[in-house]
């Protein structure tokens, strides 16, 4: 089992990453591990967090990474209630596998022009959060509209923007 | 993934496929056509950047860039030699010329001006304390309104790469750009889109007009006479052209799409725009700087909303109260972008005029509400730049040049409504009880010291100005109807 301090360390080995603490908090009635990360270069949460998988394998546990200007505090440890609120409302976006066929098939698509691996994409990943770029939107956009065979608008895409959001539109 | 090339690489693979095609078309000082094909302009290009690539690394060039073509090819030429470039407006007075050149000089370790020969000529610049030197690479410079008084700097990260998919950019192909199409050049190639156009054009085998000037009905006979596809406009230039040149729609039956930028449209003039090229040939671009995000409008969404600066290309919009909270649709608060390429920002030398948050969202401070359906609509903020026909004036500038004068007590710069130019810079100013000073005096003052757009238009004197307890002008306590007219 992958420790809090070795996801602390190797996210600060990240060039992009000033500070991070690692935390375990309940949510939804199991224990998850998310880390808050202070920047020196913008990256998504989404990204460092499959940093971390990469780096320490899929048993590392992490299921969140919270991109913050500084790391909420407490006691002098990270106050782990407001990362707990940062899950809740949506601000840190946790790992989640896909839950049926539409969007396995959209994590395929995503993975695919995206160059990441399967197991890089949550089904929740916002698509910029998870380093995604214009011609990869594009390319997104093109496969879907082949694999699923109707037309879909830049500007829905990303409103969207989610494996799950645009398995929403295409069910 | 498509090939990157160089844009040396880029203009000689494009003069050796077609050497006798047309790349650009400009006038001389009588105002003679002049042509330059590829293989002429490969042949300039090669021989000015074989130049610059022999000045010390820390070198950046300077082009006076009037619309001319001894100036595009010099900028292309810096670009292919990978030499930063700086497009001056050769009508800066010397006052500002000498701040700008003394910015860049704090960049780079020389500073050049390139000759009329095409050769670099390096610029004496007063010894001053020296700032360590950047060591990123830029491609080009612009000169940008900057919001504390003093002439800014904008830089666009090198080195400059053709990539078909990426040249022009995304959003700009939605605009019905086309690869090899003819393309007039209106605006002043000192200024970030017709420069950044120009790049593009060239680079996309364009066949470029450039208009060494503006006058509304040149433009209109430049679109029939060399039948062009595809421009863009300021929103004065298209005031300007409806008021003045009348033009008949049949005169733009070549134009595949006119794309303004810049300042805001006022809905006359967009409408007027409309009913000439029809809805769907008309695209408004709403783009804080470079990187943030950017909106599209066509002339048709438009219609349905008018006011609209259209929704998101590739950019995701949020609007946020004081408190960085996320509101409602209907709702107006600070209009915040996120989109796909974080690491293409404009950097401003020596200063940050963009507000970041965590998640990757980034604001230049522009207010507007978002619509159900995810339209922008942008509302006005009286102490923003003041807009002279396309031109970001900052008031403090202005305040700073009239607070040099002796007999200056204080001063307010405002905008003040303009039938062609959208607004002109008005200025109340207080003076010493015992002064003599006239109007005049303190408009040459400022000739002396501003750019011409800058300089005041109207000038009223007020015993005086409403400032806050901190000292800063209450500029919603000035209204500018009752400014006198002379």
């Amino acid at each position: 089992m992958v420790t809090l301090a070795e996801i602390s360390r190797v996210l600060l080995a990240h060039p992009g990453v000033r500070r991070a603490e690692a935390a375990t908090l309940r949510h939804d009635g199991k224990d998850v591990t998310i880390a808050a990360v202070e920047l020196t270069d913008y990256l998504g949460g989404p990204v460092l967090r499959d940093y971390v998988r990469q780096q320490l394998g899929e048993d590392s546990g992490l299921a969140g990474v919270l991109t913050v200007e500084s790391i909420p505090m407490n006691d002098g440890s990270v106050d782990v209630a407001q990362l707990a609120s940062a899950v809740d409302d949506g601000r840190c976006t946790l790992f989640e596998s896909p839950k049926d066929d539409v969007e396995r098939r959209l994590v395929t698509i995503w993975s695919e022009q995206m160059r990441l691996d399967v197991e890089s994409v949550g089904a929740n990943d916002d698509f910029l959060e998870l380093g995604g770029d214009s011609l990869s939107a594009l390319g997104v956009i093109a496969a879907i509209e082949t694999e699923f065979d109707r037309p879909l608008d830049v500007f829905e895409f990303m409103s969207a923007s989610s494996v799950r959001r645009v398995a929403d539109i295409l069910r | 993934m498509t090939p990157m090339l160089t844009v040396a690489h880029r203009i000689s693979h494009i003069a050796r496929d077609e050497p006798a095609g047309t790349a650009l078309i400009g006038f001389d000082s009588e105002l003679a056509e002049q042509t330059l094909s590829w293989q002429e302009l490969a042949g300039h290009v090669e021989e000015t950047a074989g130049a610059l690539r022999a000045l010390p690394g820390s070198s950046c060039v300077v082009v006076e860039a009037g619309n001319t073509l001894p100036a595009a090819t010099g900028i292309i030429a810096a670009l292919a030699a990978e030499v930063p470039v700086f497009p001056l407006n050769p009508a800066t007075p010397p006052a500002e010329r000498t701040t700008l050149l003394r910015l860049l000089g704090l960049r780079f370790g020389q500073v050049h001006l390139l000759q009329p020969d095409g050769g670099p000529r390096r610029v004496d610049l007063p010894p001053g304390p020296r700032t360590p030197p950047d060591d990123r690479t830029a491609a080009y410079l612009l000169a940008t309104g900057g919001s504390t008084g003093v002439p800014k700097i904008a830089v666009r990260p090198g080195p400059l790469r053709y990539d078909a998919a990426r040249t022009p950019s995304l959003p700009i192909r939605q605009t019905g750009w086309r690869s090899g199409q003819r393309q007039l050049i209106v605006g002043p190639l000192f200024h970030a889109a017709p420069f950044t156009t120009l790049v593009d054009s060239v680079l996309d085998r364009n066949i470029v007009v450039l208009q060494s000037f503006f006058s509304p009905q040149w433009t209109v006979e430049l679109v029939a006479r060399h039948a062009i596809e595809w421009m863009q406009l300021t929103p004065t230039h298209m005031r300007e052209i409806l008021l003045l040149a009348r033009p008949e729609p049949a005169s733009f039956a070549s134009l595949r799409a006119v794309l303004h930028t810049a300042a805001r449209c006022d809905p006359e003039t967009k409408r007027g725009w409309i009913d000439l090229l029809g809805p769907q040939r008309l695209y408004e671009l709403y783009g804080a700087t470079e990187g943030i995000g950017l909106t599209l409008a066509r002339g048709d969404e438009w219609l349905a909303r008018p006011g609209t600066v259209g929704r998101g290309f590739l950019t995701q919009i949020r609007i946020m109260d004081s408190a960085g909270r996320r509101v409602a649709p209907g709702t107006a608060g600070t209009v915040f972008m996120r989109t796909a390429q974080p690491h293409g920002r404009s950097a401003y030398v020596g200063d940050q005029v963009v507000r970041t948050t965590p998640d990757g969202f980034a604001t230049v401070g522009d207010h507007g509400w978002l619509d159900e359906k995810g339209y922008l609509f942008l509302n006005n903020r009286t102490h923003d730049l003041i807009n002279v026909g396309g031109e970001k004036v900052d008031p403090n500038e202005v305040e700073a040049a009239l607070l040099d004068h002796p007999d200056v007590l204080d001063v307010v710069a405002l905008g003040v409504p303009h039938d062609t130019l959208g607004s002109v810079i008005g200025v109340r100013v207080v003076l010493r009880p015992s002064s003599t000073v006239h109007r005049v005096d303190l408009a040459a003052h400022c000739g002396r010291r501003l750019a011409g757009y800058k300089i005041p238009k109207q000038f009223t004197f007020v015993e005086e100005i409403p400032r806050s307890a901190s000292g800063k002008i209450q500029r919603w306590r000035l209204d500018t109807t009752g400014i006198e007219q002379n």
